[in-house]
């Protein structure tokens, strides 16, 4: 049995997969917070369940993927993954080694200094303002397509830029 | 599927797109089967879903503690905290968490270490409960940086910058440094004295800096709402979502919700500090006089034979031709975060005020746009704005203002208010005033120059063409009342 520090310790070790999984079904990532911290309320008031960290680590993706599947029925959503590629992609996460992840963070915010004052507004109105590539093609006055083929390009530079600081456990 | 490079470019493309949500059907039927064809594709579709969440938290802000501190558990009550916080503020916890979440081993481990003392406990009253291992906590002895939590009762803490903090359980805090703590829920008051200027209190939600004064703050463990109360003095909060600065007065009283929106504000206003005042009452060798104490004359720009004309009060400038008015020798001690100007105009054309780098990428601007009166400004890529629809009557003097301060702008017309602390322009972007720039190396009355006139960039210098009376800076923001007493009062100062 473990007690509920250990619980705590084991999902925050695990945050970066679980809510990159998270992120990666539902796209919102104020929604993958969410589902992330019901999952730890829900770990923490049933304690005594778990008799592993193999346990728990397995709940933690199940309560996670119902979730996430509750609310993409809830917004009806038509594009999902089917299940034999979530369990896919979940293995790919498992596999891999974390341990890096909070280097990886470090080098990251080296290299997004590396990209020009523009690239950054768009990966920030993107990504951290959470709006859709069309309303900020929208406030930048751009053709969508100008901001997808920005963030392919950014996204294929900080690739390169986290590659040349030997983070590629990571992210190769 | 063999993978070209093509291919690679292609599945990246439906990656963003997909994450967007603006896959089509079709789009997703290709992304499927690049991902059901190879695991090096699911492989590179967990890649992009790790670097981007960790983009979403680079952007964000993270405190940090600089000593790794006690060790305390963070349990049940405050993750339903956290599912109430928003995203900023949760990734900042989350990340602080992995610090807290430490074994008793290490804990014994750290005692061995260096400490870092920033701080000593002045008192503790009887009833003080601590979650655990504070019972090394006795009066007068200095206290280790790192987290605490406090149960019950109620300690005051003296830091070596001289701040005094008192903190009332429960209470989960951090010491981080002389001139720094961090409270996640509960209740602290401080007392900053000169010596501890700037002491600064952070919250998930928003940083408070004393600037020598009296305050307390109080969050609520349940639903993550702050009330920020200032006894004495001022302090300047800057919200960590909408990164917009607020300056609390004395008696001010600011609630903040859990995602870091002000929901209300009750904020005595900030008496008027005039920077400048130029009547247009009379000029000589092409300045006119400031009558404030400042005496920061204006130079006149452009031909002054038929500059004169009568005025709302006294004299005003004709500037209906090339003339304006270059204040841009002042750039260094014009008003930065807290802002008001506030003139008389006639039968205006469009520019009233403006600051810039010569350039349309960094700017400044107020003025009339058609029918409007507009505040706008650029940094970079886009120009966003804030106006409103006014009547603007032929041959009337009419008196116009703005006001900025905490990221918020405010527009008035003849003693009006026609937008009222507006935190966002037209665009959803931040206001920005003079203090977001660092680039801005003019500031005129009655023209804009955003470049070099040419065939395709008509517009690069834009004009006031017309006539303005009584310009007056204020180092604070004006609220509706002392803007109505200068409508009310043409050619009287605020004091």
């Amino acid at each position: 049995m473990i007690d509920k520090k250990d619980i705590l310790k084991c999902l925050m070790d695990d945050k970066p997969r679980l809510f990159a999984f998270a992120w990666s079904l539902i796209r919102d990532p104020h929604s993958s917070e969410d589902v992330f911290q019901d999952m730890i309320i829900k770990a923490l008031s049933s304690e005594n369940h778990f008799e592993s960290t193999l346990h728990l680590k397995n709940w933690s993706r199940t309560v996670i993927r119902n979730q996430c599947f509750d609310l993409i029925k809830k917004n009806k959503r038509k594009t999902h993954l089917s299940n034999d590629l979530i369990d896919k992609i979940e293995q790919d996460l498992d596999s891999r080694d974390m341990t890096h992840e909070e280097t990886s963070h470090v080098h990251l915010s080296d290299c997004l200094n590396e990209l020009t004052e523009q690239t950054r507004e768009i990966i920030k109105l993107r990504y951290f303002n959470n709006l859709q590539a069309l309303k900020v093609a929208e406030i930048l006055d751009k053709k969508p397509d100008a901001i997808y083929k920005t963030l392919q390009r950014a996204y294929q530079t900080l690739k390169v830029c986290l590659q040349k600081k030997s983070l590629l456990a990571n992210y190769d | 599927m063999t993978e070209s490079k093509q291919d690679e470019e292609k599945f990246l493309e439906l990656l963003i797109k997909y994450h967007d949500d603006s896959i089509s059907e079709h789009e997703l039927d290709t992304l499927k089967t690049y991902l059901s064809s190879s695991a090096n594709y699911i492989a590179k579709f967990n890649d992009f879903s790790l670097l981007t969440t960790n983009l979403i938290h680079c952007m964000s802000e993270t405190p940090r503690v600089e000593t790794a501190g006690p060790t305390k558990v963070i349990k049940y009550e405050s993750y339903v905290l956290l599912k109430l916080i928003a995203l900023a503020a949760f990734i900042a916890l989350s990340l602080y968490s992995a610090s807290i979440i430490i074994s008793l081993e290490q804990q014994t481990e750290s005692h061995h270490q260096a400490a870092t003392y920033s701080s000593k406990i002045n008192f503790l009253n009887k009833d003080v409960e601590w979650e655990f291992g504070e019972e090394l906590i006795t009066e007068y002895h200095e206290t280790k940086n790192g987290w605490y939590k406090l149960l019950k009762g109620e300690i005051q803490l003296t830091f070596s910058s001289g701040a005094v903090v008192n903190i009332k359980g429960p209470s989960l805090f951090a010491i981080v440094s002389p001139m720094e703590s961090y409270l996640e829920y509960g209740e602290v008051s401080v007392y900053a004295p000169e010596s501890a200027r700037n002491f600064t209190v952070k919250v998930p939600t928003m940083d408070i800096v004393d600037l020598g004064t009296k305050f307390s703050i109080h969050i609520d463990p349940k639903d993550g709402e702050s009330n920020v109360e200032v006894t004495e003095g001022l302090v300047d909060v800057h919200f960590k979502t909408s990164k917009a600065k607020e300056s609390l007065f004395a008696g001010a009283i600011a609630k903040v919700d859990s995602r870091g929106d002000l929901l209300s504000l009750n904020n005595p206003t900030a008496p008027p500090e005039l920077f400048s005042h130029w009547p247009f009452d009379f000029y000589e060798q092409n300045f006119t006089p400031d009558v404030s104490l400042h005496q920061f004359k204006a130079h006149i720009v452009g031909n002054t034979d038929a500059l004169m004309t009568l005025g709302k009060s006294g004299q005003a400038f004709n500037l209906n031709d090339d003339q304006y008015l270059d204040l841009s020798q002042y750039l260094n001690v014009l008003p930065k975060n807290n802002f008001t100007l506030a003139t008389w105009v006639k039968n205006p054309t469009n520019m009233i005020f403006s600051m810039s780098d010569g350039s349309k990428n960094n700017r400044l601007q107020f003025e009339r746009y058609q029918n409007r009166l507009l505040y706008g400004w650029q940094k970079e890529s886009f120009f966003d704005s804030v106006s409103a629809f006014v009547t603007w009557e032929e041959d009337k003097w009419h008196h116009v203002a703005f006001s900025l301060s905490g990221g918020r702008v405010s527009l008035f017309m003849d003693g009006k208010k026609c937008a009222h602390n507006v935190s966002l322009g037209r665009l959803n972007t931040q206001i920005l005033g003079p203090s977001d720039f660092n680039v801005l190396d003019r500031a005129y009355i009655g023209i804009l120059k955003k470049g070099t006139p040419s065939e395709n960039f008509k517009d690069s210098i834009q004009k006031l063409k017309g006539q303005i009376d009584d310009v007056q800076i204020y180092k604070s923001a004006l609220n509706e009342e002392q803007i109505r007493h200068l409508y009310e009062n043409p050619g009287q100062v605020l004091n």
